[in-house]
């Protein structure tokens, strides 16, 4: 109970670990995430310095305008390298006489009074502005100069007009720029050295532009980064270390060429070991600590991954149980809710999550981050908020195969027991409206979808999911309904079988489902059940013939006993007549019991179909006339007169000879015994193509009032005293035989005429 | 005088054929398990024996089984079992005749006889090679005197009769059907239904069979025709 308590604890303590490895991930990822060079990969991290990163080539290439700019600026308010502010920069004219030209100072003074300054702690830049005009301050002034724009530049006539404010705006907004990069680049701390030089044709006039009046061209090109870039035509090549060739330079220097030659060129150098505190050094740190910073985030994510990876893998390994030695699984309540319920739960309760609790969270956030970098963090909050609610679900989930419950105990699963063990009529409903209703609603989610979102690709992805998913869904109804149309096909073909009287057919249980399967089963049930009945039957049927033949036998041993006997008394030769007449009866009785026995033992294995038949081609026609030459004389003897109607053809049907015989020589005898004497018996054969009939006719002797049915039954006979000899198994033998052979017997009374007729079907 | 043995568990039916065979002149010794006949075979010169199958003991079959490992005397099997299966075995394992019971008395002593009469005959038939005389079995027939014999008992035979006899004798082992037999007798052509044919046989077979209901030669095949059993 300690162990298991305090595997408990070390459980809760590893989920507490697990959570704050995964916000220590969480951090890292945040680190690298709200980083000013997220996504740039790894690379920049080993391939890059500062004086490499897009930031700097940008940063230079802004200082390379600036310092052509500055060459413009310098020419509009510079008089002999000093800021004139005497200089006139503007003159305008508000009409015949109204003409007035602006000294910067004056435009100084007006633009104070609108309300600009330039800020020095932003770099000089220009801020403020004018609150109220006056209708004298709106009024359009036709410009004569203007000292930002030279004559040519001014395009159309509109811009011949300006208000004053506005003009003063601009003046003073490039006047700010001046400011601004004067205080960068010519003041003592900077790291950019440049050197600009035009020269006219004539040597002795020339113009040069710089920042270190002391350094030479050499000075600047051996530090650690520079730029040599002539506009002579014979120099075609730009000496650079810089990772830019900074392809606007050329374009720069013409535009500030106060020559006609080209005998001109520019020098940039950078200080790398960034001695002055400017704003290179500046940008050069923090891009510094950001790449610190960044590989910081990639080691916390690293050792926040491997955290979370370990502690995990430790709870998936314990998650359930109670101890390490422990392997049956414990399931939380809420493990036992249906796993399908749970899913679409916890579904719901991470859509809660995004909507509600992340907003909440990202505002949090918003305290902490800079605006720029809001969007990432809410997304950041946002996958927190899945990643714990998915961590719940999983953990749900893998106790529940632990513990084997996962498809056990899910509503699908009871959904399709229910609708696979209810009726067929029932399941169809079920399943139809089921099916209706899912094929309703994804069509309908889908125009919802399409007329909704349009043409939005993200929004598009779940809507081809939609398709796939009722695409899928239709398939496997298809699927469902073949393989229960298959079943029933088996189903069919094994009732055919067993109606056929293939009883020992079986169907193959393994390839049925839901209710089929007990259909299936039911109906190698009734397969048994018919075979094991048949079985019984044949074998009671053969136990019973071979007690008759038995039975027959310890008769017959007697029975020789008492015939012998009485034909020894006969041979004494008594005078007396009346045992004379009495060893007549005991003769004639014993002598029946012999033909009993033996009429016996055929009749039980004929009905039995326990005989063993030698099939052969036989002429049918021959056979009667062979069986009718065998009974021709006893026939004479008793005065009945044979009368024989046969085909001359030979018919030949497929029978045992013997067995066949044994039919005929029962119909004859039955003739012989019972028909009237003096009388006539018809014989005859006749061919109707497909089968042979045979018929034999008499006259009874005694009336028969039986029915042609029961006379076949065994043991019964038409004169119903019994009185003659006579087993009355002789038409039930012949039946049976006929049948065993494939013919048929019928018997026909028509008063006192007797008919049998037996039917063959002839062998072509 | 012949001494016959006689073996069957049933006494009565042993005194019965004692009587029978006695009347006849026949000498009969009396057994009534197949051990007991086995002893009476060593110690007494038997010409012939009639044994019952189902006996305590050792039954009929082994009986004769263990008898025809030393002689070749005629066993005649008296048997309650009257199946076709039965008959073959017997015959199959060394019997030469095979009575149902409840037998004939007079068919009895009459197979007797004639298994008597073989069996003692036997040598001189073979002297007698003549191409006039056929045989099959007991029977034979000369045909240079017309004379047919059964066993060596002489028979009087019609002249249609023996002419259908010889025919059948001579293609011992064919079946002829009743239209053949017509067309070769007669030398006609068979027109249609007659039973003259049937009828001859039928009279052949009472007289040269012991039983004409289960003959020994002249065999009916039924619904094909009839032949002499080749033996």
């Amino acid at each position: 109970m300690e162990r298991t308590k305090s595997i408990s604890m070390l459980k809760r303590f590893i989920g507490l670990l697990h959570v704050i490895f995964a916000c220590v991930t969480l951090i890292g990822i945040g680190f690298m995430y709200l980083n000013s060079n997220y996504g740039r990969g790894l690379d920049w991290l080993t391939n890059e310095a500062f004086e490499q990163s897009p930031d700097f080539n940008r940063k230079v290439q802004n200082d390379i305008t600036n310092i052509f700019d500055y060459i413009r600026y310098q020419e509009i308010f510079e008089t002999n390298g000093t800021v004139d502010y005497s200089k006139v920069v503007l003159e305008v004219s508000s009409g015949p006489g109204g003409d007035r030209s602006y000294t910067l100072n004056d435009i100084i003074t007006y633009g104070k009074s609108l309300g600009y300054y330039l800020d020095e702690a932003d770099d000089y830049a220009l801020k403020g502005e004018p609150t109220e005009l006056s209708e004298e301050d709106q009024q359009q002034l036709y410009v004569f100069y203007r000292c930002y724009q030279s004559e040519e530049e001014l395009t159309g006539p509109d811009q011949s007009f300006a208000t004053l404010p506005e003009l003063t705006y601009e003046i003073l907004r490039r006047f700010s720029a001046y400011y601004s990069i004067d205080e960068r680049l010519m003041s003592d701390f900077t790291n950019l050295y440049y050197r600009v030089a035009y020269y006219s044709n004539n040597d002795a006039i020339y113009e040069v532009h710089t920042n270190a009046p002391e350094m030479s061209i050499d000075d600047i090109m051996s530090m650690g980064k520079y730029l040599y870039y002539s506009g002579d035509s014979s120099d075609l090549a730009v000496r650079t270390n810089f990772d830019s060739t900074f392809p606007s330079i050329p374009a720069l220097m013409a535009q500030s060429n106060p020559y006609t030659s080209n005998k001109n060129y520019v020098v940039i150098g950078l200080d790398t070991t960034y001695k002055a505190n400017d704003d290179y050094f500046q940008a050069y740190n923090a891009y510094n600590s950001s790449r610190q910073s960044f590989i910081n985030g990639l080691y916390i994510m690293f050792i926040g991954l491997a955290g979370c990876i370990l502690t995990i893998g430790f709870m998936m390994f314990t998650s359930g149980h109670d101890s390490f030695s422990d392997r049956t699984v414990h399931l939380y309540p809420f493990d036992k809710l249906p796993a399908d319920f749970m899913l679409l739960l916890m579904l719901f309760v991470t859509w809660l999550c995004v909507q509600f609790a992340a907003p909440l969270g990202s505002k949090i956030l918003h305290l902490l981050v800079v605006e720029s970098y809001w969007d990432r963090a809410n997304r950041m909050v946002m996958f927190g908020a899945i990643y714990f609610c998915g961590l719940i679900t999983f953990f749900s989930l893998l106790r529940r195969y632990k513990a084997e419950t996962l498809w056990k105990n899910s509503m699908l699963r009871q959904l399709m027991e229910t609708l696979s063990e209810s009726t067929f009529k029932y399941r169809l409903t079920m399943g139809f409206i089921f099916y209706l209703g899912s094929n309703v609603f994804l069509i309908t989610l889908g125009v919802f979808m399409i007329f909704r979102q349009g043409e939005n690709v993200f929004r598009f992805i779940p809507f081809i999911a939609l398709m796939v998913i009722w695409i899928l869904g239709n398939l496997i109804v298809f699927y469902l309904l073949y393989r229960n149309a298959e079943q029933t096909d088996r189903l069919h073909a094994a009732i055919e079988k067993l109606a056929s009287g293939e009883t020992s057919y079986k169907v193959d249980v393994s390839k049925f489902s839901g209710l089929e399967v007990q259909l299936a089963e039911g109906l190698n049930r009734i397969s048994d059940g018919l075979e094991t009945a048949l079985a019984e039957q044949v074998k009671s049927e053969r136990l019973k013939a071979d007690l008759i033949t038995n039975v027959s036998h310890d008769i017959k041993t007697p029975l020789t006993s008492i015939i012998n006997y009485v034909d020894l008394i006969k041979r004494e030769h008594i005078e007396n007549p009346t045992i004379q007449r009495y060893l007549e009866i005991l003769d004639q009785k014993s002598q029946r019991l012999k033909t009993l026995t033996e009429d016996l033992v055929e009749a039980s294995r004929a009905s039995s179909g326990n005989i063993k038949l030698e099939i052969s081609n036989i002429d049918f026609v021959e056979l009667v006339q062979q069986t009718t030459g065998e009974f021709e004389d006893r026939f004479a003897a008793r005065h009945l007169e044979l009368v024989n109607s046969l085909p001359n053809e030979v018919i030949m049907i497929e029978a045992d000879g013997r067995r066949l015989w044994r039919v005929l020589e029962n119909l004859y005898n039955n003739a012989f015994k019972y028909a009237l004497e003096h009388t006539r018996v018809y014989v005859a054969v006749e061919d109707l193509g497909s089968e042979v009939v045979f018929t034999i006719k008499n006259i009874s002797s005694s009336p028969l009032n039986i029915s042609p049915d029961e006379l076949t039954e065994r043991f019964v006979r038409g004169d119903v005293s019994r009185t003659t000899e006579g087993s009355g198994l002789g038409l039930s033998i012949a039946k049976d035989l006929t049948t065993l052979q494939g013919g048929s017997l019928e018997l026909t009374i028509d008063g006192d005429l007797f008919k049998v007729s037996i039917t063959f079907p002839i062998k072509n | 005088m012949q001494t016959i043995l006689v073996c069957d568990d049933d006494k009565q039916i042993v005194e019965a054929i004692n009587i029978y065979l006695t009347g006849e002149g026949f000498e009969v010794i009396k057994a009534y398990d197949g051990y007991e006949a086995l002893e009476l075979l060593e110690t007494h010169e038997v010409n012939l024996m009639i044994v019952d199958v189902m006996m305590p003991g050792l039954d009929g079959i082994r009986t004769t089984l263990k008898v025809r490992e030393t002689s070749s005397i005629p066993i005649i099997i008296l048997s309650a079992k009257s199946e076709d299966t039965d008959k073959i075995l017997g015959l199959n394992i060394g019997a030469d005749d095979y009575i149902t019971k409840p037998f004939n008395p007079l068919e009895l002593v009459a197979r007797v006889k004639s298994q008597l009469r073989r069996y003692t005959q036997l040598g001189n038939l073979n002297q007698q090679n003549n191409s006039q005389v056929y045989k099959c079995g007991g029977l034979m027939i000369n045909d240079e005197n017309k004379e047919v014999t059964v066993d060596g008992e002489p028979i009087k035979l019609t002249p249609i009769e023996y002419n259908i006899l010889l025919l059948l004798v001579k293609n011992a082992g064919k079946v002829f059907s009743i239209d053949q037999i017509y067309e070769k007798i007669w030398n006609e052509d068979a027109i249609g239904a007659d039973n003259t044919v049937a009828v001859h046989i039928r009279h052949i077979r009472e007289k040269i069979e012991i039983n004409p209901k289960e003959p020994r030669y002249l065999k009916v095949v039924w619904g094909v025709g009839y032949k002499i059993e080749k033996q």
